[in-house]
């Protein structure tokens, strides 16, 4: 118990200063957390949960969306209580929901682990605001999922809908790049059904990219794992950084979304405002 | 595939727990029951001779089709697995990764009850009972090895 918080007390050290929020914290904004490829149990995932839990204070995020990967390696009692429970644990106690999508080293048994939020379900969809959220299996991508995928946002009117999964349809990333069999599948129901933002992890980097087809992506797959210089440069980046583990914070208030992706060290590495879906296009305005 | 409709009775899907334990306990003594109750299971099962040509028939119609070139690309960007061995009743091992099975091959392929599932191990397409994590079948060299 002494030698954890000594571990803390180190990582808050190593973790360097809180980041300046640029966040505009709206009255009644729907605002969360994006994390992807968390799980490793290491000294730069408890230092980036710290930082989290250090912007909360000043963007008191109610909830924090999880890109898969959330567990490493075993998944004992111990691993469950060192790549989760322990890092988060300042913001498990203050109430903050954390809900989890499936990545590959994830168990599928997983979703019925209470603090992920699945409810037993491999794929599933919750409201906040007037924001749609839609969790899914990018491992499986089954036509089960796919038919209630479709169901789910045909039967929505939500102004923002908004899909995580741990797989990227763009990414460009070194290590694995996007998925382009699922992107076929996915890409023509997304832009069908008007969901506006998707987050992907899987590739160990942070990467905004230029809308596609109108749809915002992003990866966030750096905040517990990380491959140092592993984005290649492509025209279609908007934002990209790949030295050091990250999160993002995200508000939405009526048609307009703001982000802010914070490194481990508490650097802004990306920020912006991104607008609501038109039928006629959408725009993007990165600070 | 209907083994498990034989366990219902006490294989209730787990309720939501804070408790890892009992997600592994649960898991486990789901794997026992499906074991016992086909212990003498072997590889072909449920792939039989004829149920494998007609699977690497539609397996053949996909991975040689239009999309093939998607496929294959995902199948390497899903970071590929390779067991040393794959044995039926034994455990999927929790500490190696789960590779995602491509959409288009799900599509071709015919529909598994939910807690069965398609997964790609090395190059052989692997029935598994996701619940116990338990390899039910496998159909050996199935998939077209990625570079």
């Amino acid at each position: 118990m002494r030698r954890r918080a000594t571990v803390f007390l180190l990582a808050a050290w190593m973790a360097g200063a809180a980041a300046k929020i640029i966040l505009p914290l709206k009255p009644d904004s729907v605002r969360f957390a994006v994390i992807g490829d968390s799980g490793t149990g290491g000294a730069a995932q408890r230092e980036v949960a710290l930082q989290m839990e250090e912007c909360r204070k000043s963007f008191p995020f109610d909830f924090v969306l999880m890109l898969g990967d959330n567990i490493y390696g075993h998944k004992t009692p111990e691993d469950y209580l060192r790549k989760f429970e322990e890092p988060y644990q300042g913001l498990l106690a203050a109430g903050v929901k954390f809900y989890a999508s499936l990545g590959n080293h994830d168990d599928p048994n997983s979703t019925a682990y209470k603090p992920f939020n699945m409810d037993g379900k491999k794929y599933y969809s919750f409201k906040k605001g007037g924001v749609l959220f839609l969790a899914l299996d990018s491992n499986y991508m089954d036509p089960a999922q796919l038919n209630w995928l479709k169901s789910e946002l045909h039967s929505s009117n939500a102004t923002w809908k908004i899909c995580f999964f741990h797989h990227p349809l763009y990414s460009h990333g070194k290590m694995h790049g996007s998925d382009l069999d699922l992107r076929k599948l996915l890409e023509p129901i997304f832009q069908e059904q008007g969901v506006a933002v998707v987050f992907s992890g899987h590739e160990h980097v942070y990467e905004r990219i230029k809308p596609q087809k109108g749809i915002y992506y992003f990866v966030v797959g750096n905040s517990g794992e990380l491959r140092v210089h592993n984005l290649r440069h492509s025209p279609d980046t908007a934002a990209g950084f790949d030295t050091d583990r990250a999160f993002l914070l995200v508000e939405i208030d009526g048609n307009s979304l703001y982000f802010q992706a914070i490194s481990r060290t508490g650097e802004t590495i990306d920020s912006g405002e991104l607008a609501a879906p038109q039928h006629s296009g959408s725009t993007v305005a990165a600070r | 595939m209907s083994q498990r409709a034989k366990l219902k009775p006490e294989s209730k899907p787990l309720k939501p727990t804070p408790s890892t334990e009992k997600i592994l306990t649960h898991e486990h003594e789901l794997a026992e029951r499906i074991v016992a109750a086909r212990a003498d299971a072997v590889r072909g099962e449920i792939f039989t001779p004829q149920v494998a040509v007609e699977f690497r028939r539609l397996i053949a119609i996909t991975m040689h089709g239009p999309d093939a070139p998607a496929i294959r690309v995902s199948l390497i960007r899903a970071e590929p697995v390779w067991l040393n061995a794959l044995r039926v009743n034994h455990r999927y091992p929790h500490d190696v990764p789960l590779q995602s099975t491509p959409p288009s091959l799900l599509l071709n392929l015919p529909s598994l009850p939910p807690e069965l599932q398609y997964r790609v191990v090395g190059n052989s397409l692997v029935l598994l009972d996701v619940g116990a994590k338990l390899i039910v079948d496998y159909l050996p060299h199935a998939i077209d090895p990625v570079p």
